[in-house]
């Protein structure tokens, strides 16, 4: 039983050691690919509009 | 559980009142950023490595699923353990591997049943999305049940009509924001709700060990479970069958064949992304199961030293009551007794938002199915963008009605995690044979992949309820489980070899 209890206790000290870093390199490379996320959404959608812009004005 | 005081005050109910409308807010704010179904389903597919990550980890650690596995850790001690070490082994090993989900990517699926179809015509991909949405919903069935203990344990809200009206007001925010944003919106508050619930749970374990010690941990655990409370391998506890049925779902099937999971990696920006994900995933996906399974151990050992609440645990011959409810409610009854007023509120809003999280990805995503997978195909896939999203939209709303329903009706008779776990079996025992033998084996046909999925139904006989009202003895869910994933590849190799697709047939006589 001793073993396990050995195994247990290295499995969970070593799981949240290794949780903290990734949560903080998460944290912060996570908001970093929030706002690369926004603008690429952005410019996807007013290059759409643009191009229906066109289109709309190549049809008149 | 009676007479337990909790440390929730009316501070906390601020602080859970501003996230939780603060959530409502950015999927109002993405709304603006939808302009076709790819941006709803998978975010336009822009989604890098780091906020992936964040999201896959934050919607997989969902209120349930810490409530489940807070439950394992309580009713199992420390050999509960063994499905944190499968199900953050088996992530990592598709992380190198690609396993499944890189040849996934490559195909550009958003739906697992969009696969069936391109691998084994439009029929398997519609049958197919139907068990996987049926199965899906049932899945969720429990979420609100379980959200509902948790609030009731954790604030001490001992009305019933207080409690449903708190779940009717969350699900009525997740409808709200889902409905208008999307994946988007999903993503971002997963990305919230990870960084909240992360750094939560870690303090909540810290002030559990030095509130309780680690010695305490141990002698509670060893006085109730015995040497089956730390060797998962021991009959008396988990044993080996047990185990391979959670390397199956908890390892391989959350990780791979889930759709939520899936739709993650088909939101990813590339296939690098998607194995990078993965890897570090990983972590994520041990630690879901780890922490909360850690904290139901530190509730055993809390309560155990409560005569009242020791008297409501245990049976008189000192081991845990068979009463799924009670011991659901244990953990967060723990988390009110020793976090202080603040960090609670803050641990609570986590704990909700996580709730919100994951009501929000499985809603989406079922209605994405059903909509993608089942409606338009049976359409000849004649249907506008407009349409589709509110199609999408409204199934959202009527999932989340169902749920409401469910929650109320369905009496659960066993461990949520057992439950969770059986009620996905219905669709990922097949659907693991049609991915597995589909994207690995040439020879997979039609016939097959309809008589794998049809062998997943028998996972349905792993339900309590079912096997009461079918007046089966006691058979362990985890046994049919097996028993129906065996029969899916099975069934998927004997069908393909005696029905090959003609076009296969075709082939294999030209090669002769």
């Amino acid at each position: 039983m001793s073993d396990w209890i050995t195994i247990w206790s290295i499995l969970l000290a070593g799981g949240i050691g290794i949780y903290v870093v990734m949560a903080i390199f998460v944290a912060i490379g996570g908001a970093k690919d929030i706002r690369k996320l926004f603008r690429s959404m952005d410019k996807k959608k007013r290059d759409k509009e643009k191009n229906l812009e066109a289109h709309k004005q190549f049809r008149r | 559980m009676t007479g337990l005081e909790t440390n929730f005050s009316g501070v906390d109910w601020v602080i859970v009142g501003c996230y939780l409308l603060g959530t409502v807010a950015v999927g109002l704010y993405v709304n603006r950023f939808i302009s076709n179904m790819a941006d709803y389903v998978v975010a336009g597919r822009a989604v890098r490595t780091w906020l992936a990550v964040a999201s896959m980890t934050g919607s997989e650690l969902g209120l349930v699923t810490v409530m489940y596995a807070a439950q394992k850790g309580f009713t199992g001690g420390f050999s509960a353990f063994h499905i944190a070490v499968v199900a953050g082994i088996v992530p990592l090993l598709v992380g190198f591997t690609g396993f499944i989900v890189v040849p996934l990517r490559k195909l550009g699926v958003m739906t697992i049943p969009q696969y069936y179809g391109l691998r084994f015509g439009q029929g398997v991909r519609i049958y197919g999305g139907i068990l996987l949405a049926v199965a899906g919903v049932l899945n969720m069935g429990m979420f609100l049940k379980a959200g509902a203990i948790f609030v009731t344990a954790l604030t001490g809200l001992n009305d019933p009509m207080q409690v449903n009206l708190v779940m009717t007001a969350l699900i009525i925010l997740v409808l709200i924001y889902t409905t208008m944003g999307g994946m988007v919106s999903v993503i971002i508050t997963d990305y919230l709700q990870f960084v909240v619930l992360s750094f939560g749970l870690l303090l909540a374990c810290g002030l559990a060990v030095s509130e309780l010690g680690w010695d305490n941990l141990v002698g509670a655990v060893e006085q109730i479970h015995g040497e089956s409370g730390f060797n998962p391998t021991h009959e008396d506890g988990f044993g080996i069958s047990y185990m391979a049925w959670m390397l199956l779902t908890a390892g391989l099937v959350s990780s791979t064949i889930w759709q939520t999971a899936v739709m993650r990696a088909s939101s990813a920006e590339s296939e690098e992304v998607v194995r990078n994900l993965y890897k570090w995933s990983s972590v994520g996906f041990l630690i879901r199961f780890l922490l909360p399974q850690f904290l139901g151990i530190c509730a055993l050992a809390y309560f155990m030293d409560i005569p009242e609440a020791r008297s409501e645990l245990l049976t008189p011959d000192g081991s845990i009551v068979d009463s799924s409810e009670l011991t659901m409610s244990a953990f967060p009854h723990f988390l009110g007794q020793i976090l202080p007023v603040g960090i609670i509120g803050i641990v609570g809003a986590g704990m909700l938002a996580a709730f919100m999280s994951t009501h929000d990805s499985y809603l989406l995503c079922w209605a994405s199915v059903i909509v993608e997978d089942v409606i338009v195909p049976l359409r000849g896939g004649e249907m506008s963008t407009r349409s589709r999203l509110l199609l999408a939209r409204l199934l959202i709303v009527l999932i989340g009605v169902f749920l409401l329903i469910w929650s109320l009706w369905y009496p659960l008779g066993q461990d949520l995690l057992d439950y969770m776990m059986i009620s996905g079996a219905i669709y990922f025992t097949g659907a693991l044979a049609l991915l597995v033998l589909g994207i690995y084996w040439k020879r997979a046909s039609r016939v097959g992949a309809y008589l794998a999925l049809t062998a997943g139904g028998l996972a349905v006989f792993g339900l309590t309820p079912i096997q009461k009202a079918v007046g089966l003895k006691k058979i362990e869910a985890a046994h049919i489980g097996l028993c129906a994933a065996g029969a899916a590849l099975a069934l998927m190799v004997i069908g393909s070899l005696l029905f090959p697709d003609k076009e296969t047939a075709k082939q294999g006589e030209a090669d002769e």
